[in-house]
C-alpha cells in the first residue's frame, strides 16, 4: 500500500517538475515573440514611448496594413507627425515595401519544393524499400551523406551552377537546389513508411490486374499518406526558412526575394520602423506556426515511424 | 476456363530448394488440394503459377499457353492470400470492386457484380466498412469476394481458412466447395490441415520438401498411401507404424511384442523382396481394443485416454512404442490397465523399411 502511494507521489512529482520545466522553456522561447507581437500591434512611433508598454493600450493593425501595402493616404498624413520619414516619401515607400511579394514568392518556392521533392523521394523511397538491386544500402548511405554537407559549403558552386543555367534572379534558382536539399530526408521518412507495408498487398494488386506503376499510385501512395504528408511539411518548412541561398541568388531584387531575404532588406531599409518590422516578422512566422500547429500530429508520427526500422 | 499444368518446376532460394522438379496437372474445373507440412513449397508453387515468383527452371501452362513470360496482371488468375491482403484504405465495396476496375468494366456493372457477390457471401451490410472494422471471418469473406467477383480462369487459394475458428472453418469449407462447384473454375487450394484436404479435394496432392509424394483422389490416397510419409500425414490421428521382422517361410511378421500372419496379398511381394524387415502400418480407426484376451490379440498398456465425445482416443504402449486407437466410448480402460488389440488384416499397410515405399500388392 505504502509502496503504491509513494509510487503515485513520485509520478505526480515528476509530472509537476516536467510541467514547470516545460513552462520555463516556453516562456524563455516565447518572450521575444510576445514582445514582437505586442510591438506589431502598436501605432507607429509608440514603440519608442517611455515607459515601455508591455501590451499596447490601443492595439491597431496599422503596421500590418502598412507592411501589406494597403495603407490609405489619409491615414498616412495623420500619422506622419513626429515620424522620422518625410510625409512626401511615405506613399512611395509604402508602395515599395509591400511584404506581399516576398510572402507570395515564399509560398511558391516552398510549395514547389514540397511537391517536387515528394514526387522524387517517393519514387526513390519505393526503390529503396521495395525493389531488389545491387548496392542498395550503399546508395542509401550515399544519399544521406549528401544531406550532411552544410549548405554553406555548397552555396558557391550552386550559385555558379545557377548562373551558368541563367537562373539567377528567378525563383527557380531557389526551387531546384532546395528540392535536392530535401530529397535525402524525405526519402528516408517515406521509405520507412513503405517498408512497413506488407508485400502481400502489392502481390494482391498484381493478381487483381494492376501494373506496378498503377499499384504505386493506387495502393502504395494512399497507404503511405501520413509519411508523405510529414515529409512534405518538412520540405515546406525547410525551404521556407532557407536564407543563404535565397539571398545569394535573388541578388537583392525585391520581385524575386523570399521572406528571409526580404526580411534582411526590410530591416535595413526601415531600421527605425519597429512596428513594421515586427508586423513583417509576425506575418512570416504566422503561416509556418499555423501549419506546424495543425499538422504537428502528422509530423510527429512521421518522425517516429522510422524509429525502429533499418 | 482452363486447366493448369506445371512441368519440371524447379525453384531455389539461394541454396534452399523449395520446389524440386515438380510436374503436375490440375484438371479443368476441378478442385485440387495441395497439402503438406510447413515449408514444403506449397505457397511457392502457387506464387509461381500466379506469376509472382519466377521459377528457376521448368514451365507453367494455363490452358495450352505457356505463361512463363506473362506477368501476373495479364494471367487472369484470382488468388486468395493467406494473410487476406485486403487494401486497408478502401471500403469493402472498393476492395471487391478493385479487380473489376482494372478491367474497364462499366460503373453500373461493377456495382451490380459487387453487390451480387456481397449478397452471396453475406457481406451486403458491410460494404461501406473498412477492413479494420471487420472480424477475421468477415475479412476472410471479403478476400474471397475479391477473388470470385471476377470470372478468372483459375482460383489459387493459399490456406484461406487458416485464421478462422474451428466452427467457422468447417462452415466455410463447405461453402467454398459449393461455390467452386457452382462456378466450375479450376481451383488450386493449399492447406496443411489434412481434414480440410480430405473433405474438399477432387484431387489431392501430397508434398514434402518440394517433392510431390502422391497425387490422386482423396479416398485413394487415404486407402493406398504410397509411402510412410503419406500414410502418416493423411488421416487423423496419424497411422501407427511398427517395425517388424519378416519370417518368409511361415509368412509371418514378428514385432517385439507380438507376431501376426502376413496378409496374403503381400506374401508374394515379401518373398520376392527377400529383406528381413518391414514396416507395418495400421490406422487408429482400424485397431480394435478388447478388454480381454482373444485369439491373435496383442497385449498393450493404456498410456492415456482422451474422450472426444462420440469416440475415445486411446494411446497405448506396445513393445516399447506408443500407438493410438479409436474406440467406442463404452470401452473405458484406466491408465496402466492392460488391453488387447486386434486388427483386420485387410486394413494393414506394409512399407519397405529402407525406402519407406509401400509394398506392391497382388
Ligand atoms: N523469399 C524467400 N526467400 C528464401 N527462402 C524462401 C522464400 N520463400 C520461401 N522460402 C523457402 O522455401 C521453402 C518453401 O516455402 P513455402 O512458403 O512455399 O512453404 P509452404 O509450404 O507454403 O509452408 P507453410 O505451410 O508454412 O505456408 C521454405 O523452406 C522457405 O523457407
Ligand atoms: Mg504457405
Amino acid at each position: 500500500m505504502s509502496a503504491k502511494l509513494s509510487h503515485r507521489y513520485r509520478t505526480q512529482y515528476t509530472y509537476l517538475m516536467q510541467t514547470v520545466v516545460t513552462i520555463l522553456i516556453a516562456v524563455f522561447c516565447l518572450t521575444p515573440m510576445f514582445y514582437i507581437l505586442s510591438t506589431s500591434l502598436k501605432p507607429r512611433g509608440a514603440e519608442y514611448m517611455i515607459p515601455l508598454e508591455l501590451w499596447p493600450s490601443k492595439p491597431t493593425l496599422q503596421a500590418y496594413r502598412a507592411v501589406l501595402g494597403i495603407v490609405e493616404e489619409a491615414e498616412l498624413a495623420s500619422e506622419s507627425k513626429g515620424s522620422m520619414v518625410l510625409p512626401a516619401d511615405q506613399a512611395r515607400i509604402v508602395k515599395s515595401l509591400s511584404f506581399v511579394t516576398p510572402l507570395r514568392n515564399s509560398l511558391i518556392v516552398s510549395s514547389a519544393v514540397a511537391a517536387f521533392s515528394l514526387l522524387i523521394s517517393s519514387l526513390s523511397a519505393y526503390a529503396i524499400a521495395r525493389l531488389r538491386f545491387r548496392y542498395k544500402i550503399q546508395s542509401l548511405i550515399f544519399l544521406q551523406l549528401g544531406a550532411m554537407i552544410p549548405i554553406a559549403v555548397t552555396i558557391a558552386p550552386t550559385f555558379m551552377l545557377m548562373r551558368s543555367l541563367g537562373l539567377l534572379r528567378t525563383l527557380l534558382a531557389m526551387i531546384i537546389p532546395n528540392i535536392f536539399y530535401n530529397v535525402p530526408m524525405s526519402t528516408w521518412l517515406i521509405a520507412c513508411y513503405f517498408a512497413e507495408l506488407p508485400f502481400d498487398l502489392e502481390d494482391a494488386a498484381k493478381v487483381d490486374g494492376y501494373k506496378p506503376i498503377q499499384i504505386f499510385w493506387k495502393v502504395i501512395i494512399p497507404l503511405a499518406a501520413p509519411g508523405l504528408f510529414s515529409a512534405g511539411v518538412f520540405a515546406f518548412l525547410g525551404s521556407w526558412g532557407e536564407f543563404m541561398l535565397a539571398s545569394a541568388v535573388s541578388m537583392g531584387i525585391p520581385a524575386v526575394q523570399t521572406v528571409p531575404a526580404a526580411m534582411l532588406n526590410f530591416s535595413v531599409q526601415f531600421r527605425y520602423e519597429w512596428t513594421w518590422i515586427s508586423a513583417a516578422i509576425i506575418l512570416s512566422v504566422a503561416l509556418v506556426a499555423f501549419m506546424t500547429l495543425v499538422f504537428q500530429r502528422w509530423v510527429i508520427r512521421g518522425l517516429t515511424a522510422g524509429a525502429v526500422k533499418y | 476456363m482452363a486447366g493448369v499444368r506445371v512441368e519440371g518446376l524447379l525453384k531455389k532460394f539461394g541454396n534452399v530448394t523449395a520446389l524440386d522438379h515438380v510436374s503436375l496437372e490440375f484438371e479443368d474445373g476441378q478442385l485440387t488440394v495441395l497439402v503438406g507440412p510447413s515449408g514444403c513449397g506449397k505457397t511457392t508453387l502457387l506464387r509461381i503459377i500466379a506469376g509472382l515468383e519466377d521459377a528457376t527452371g521448368g514451365s507453367v501452362f494455363i490452358g495450352h499457353e505457356a505463361v512463363n513470360q506473362v506477368p501476373p496482371w495479364e494471367r487472369n488468375i484470382a488468388m486468395v492470400f493467406q494473410s487476406y491482403a485486403l487494401y486497408p484504405h478502401m471500403t469493402v465495396f472498393d476492395n471487391i470492386a478493385f479487380p473489376l476496375r482494372a478491367r474497364k468494366i462499366s460503373k453500373a456493372e461493377v456495382k451490380q457484380r459487387v453487390e451480387q457477390t456481397a449478397a452471396l457471401l453475406g457481406l451486403s451490410e458491410l460494404l461501406q466498412r473498412k477492413p479494420r472494422q471487420l472480424s477475421g471471418g468477415q475479412m476472410q469473406r471479403v478476400a474471397l469476394g475479391r477473388a470470385i467477383v471476377r470470372k478468372p480462369e483459375v482460383f489459387l487459394m493459399d490456406e484461406p481458412l487458416s485464421n478462422l475458428d474451428a466452427k467457422l472453418r468447417v462452415e466455410m469449407r463447405a461453402e467454398l466447395k459449393r461455390l467452386q462447384k457452382d462456378l466450375g473454375v479450376t481451383t488450386i487450394y493449399v492447406t496443411h490441415d489434412q481434414a480440410e484436404a480430405m473433405t474438399m479435394a477432387d484431387k489431392l496432392v501430397v508434398m514434402r520438401g518440394g517433392v510431390i509424394q502422391q497425387m490422386g483422389e482423396p479416398e485413394e490416397v487415404y486407402s493406398h498411401p504410397r509411402n510412410t510419409f503419406v500414410g502418416g500425414f493423411i488421416g487423423s490421428p496419424a497411422m501407427n507404424f511398427i517395425r517388424c521382422s519378416v519370417d518368409c517361410a511361415e509368412a509371418e511378421l514378428h514385432a517385439p511384442d507380438f507376431q501376426c500372419k502376413a496378409p496374403s496379398r503381400f506374401v508374394e511381394a515379401l518373398r520376392r523382396r527377400g529383406k528381413d524387415s518391414v514396416i507395418l502400418g495400421v490406422r487408429p480407426e482400424d485397431l480394435k481394443v478388447l478388454a480381454s484376451f482373444e485369439e491373435g490379440a496383442v497385449p498393450a498398456t493404456v498410456y492415456i485416454s482422451e474422450p472426444m465425445g462420440k469416440e475415445m482416443l486411446l494411446t497405448v504402449e506396445v513393445g516399447g512404442a506408443l500407438a493410438k486407437a479409436i474406440t467406442p466410448t463404452n470401452v473405458r480402460p484406466r491408465i496402466g490397465e492392460t488391453v488387447w488389440l486386434t486388427f483386420d488384416e485387410a486394413c494393414v499397410h506394409l512399407f519397405d523399411s529402407e525406402t519407406d515405399e509401400a509394398l506392391p500388392t497382388e
